[in-house]
């Protein structure tokens, strides 16, 4: 009998921290229609890099939103030009901003863009990659690298780069595309936008 | 026959267990409302937070295609409420009110933040909006 109150207790204490722990609401919003194999990939690798810093993400659409659906915190992410390889664009060496967070008054919002195109045009084995659906998936993971780094400027609230990772201001294509970019220890610790609550 | 009492005690419990977690579920209050610009024609995607005053507990939601939002399950009391898109100055509303068991409505109007908040050099580069910080590429 006594075992009710104890179970009932502890899902009691329990409870409230699962639901302390709630994902960040992350939507998406396309110019164009974007490759699903470079999306699904854009997303396990996002989800991947932010899960070892303790971000869940929960995948919205802008074009599904209905108003109604609450976060403790959430960021919307507009992707611009063609998120998908055509081996159409020319490659280049200039320097290019591949994503960027809106700021305000000195305020960050939580509002980013992910550059496709540039993205595109700086990884020409990407664009034109032989088998269009391995390109794809591989424009992804960077595609995920990148809105991970802008997630950081959103959801933290802050405008600083770090010295190395993937908070770092400057990326090369070979990071970009290295078997792992994570963000360095202590990036996003202590939380300051997630733990003042 | 003790086993499957247990059992049923057990399954009983759950229920039991994440009520007494959400004790205020029944008393919930929610507050909606309509965003617009100032020549009243409506503002999708903006991001509209209720912070309950006394506690900083908040709750986020991106206003629809037509302007609409709705926030629930909030739990009573004095709330902020404040909308934020780029391109719009910050919308904010203090001393909102939320009652047990009430739908509150705010809609709130938000003005254009307008060409002085584009200042800045990369600013400018990188078109209209205000959008500073980035990732850069560079080439070995």
């Amino acid at each position: 009998m006594l075992r009710i109150p104890v179970l009932g207790g502890l899902l009691a204490f329990v409870a409230p921290a699962l639901i302390a722990a709630s994902p960040v609401g992350v939507y998406l919003d396309f110019d164009e229609p974007a490759s699903a194999a470079a999306m699904e990939a854009m997303r396990r690798e996002a989800s991947g890099v932010l899960d070892r810093v303790g971000i869940e993400i929960a995948w919205r659409l802008v074009s599904q939103n209905q108003g109604n659906e609450p976060f403790e915190r959430l960021a919307v992410v507009k992707f611009t030009g063609k998120c998908a390889c055509e081996g159409l664009l020319a490659a280049t060496r200039e320097i290019l901003v591949l994503g960027t967070t809106a700021v305000a008054s000195g305020r960050v919002l939580p509002y980013s863009q992910v550059r496709c195109d540039a993205i595109r045009r700086i990884l020409p084995k990407i664009e034109f990659a032989s088998d269009r659906r391995l390109g794809d998936a591989a424009l992804g993971r960077v595609l995920g690298r990148v809105l991970a780094h802008e997630l950081y400027h959103a959801v933290l609230g802050t405008a600083h780069h770090a010295a190395s990772g993937l908070a770092r201001g400057f990326q090369s294509t070979q990071d970009l595309t290295s078997d792992e970019l994570p963000f360095a220890g202590g990036d996003w610790e202590p939380h300051p936008a997630l733990s003042a609550k | 026959m003790k086993r499957r009492l247990s059992c049923c005690f057990y399954l009983a419990a759950v229920p039991l267990g994440l009520w007494s977690a959400l004790p205020a579920m029944g008393q919930d209050s929610r507050v909606a409302g309509h965003i617009t610009d100032t020549s009243r024609a409506a503002v999708g995607t903006a991001i509209v937070t209720a912070t309950q005053v006394d506690s900083g507990w908040k709750r986020e939601v991106l206003s629809n295609a037509q302007g609409y939002y709705q926030l629930a399950p909030l739990p009573p009391g004095k709330y902020r409420i404040e909308a934020v898109k780029p391109g719009f100055k910050a919308f904010c509303r203090t001393d909102v009110e939320l009652s047990p068991s009430i739908a509150a409505t705010v809609d709130l109007q938000m003005e254009d933040a307008g060409v002085s908040e584009t200042n800045s050099l990369e600013a400018r580069k990188i078109g209209p909006g205000f959008l500073l910080t980035y990732l850069k590429v560079f080439l070995p």
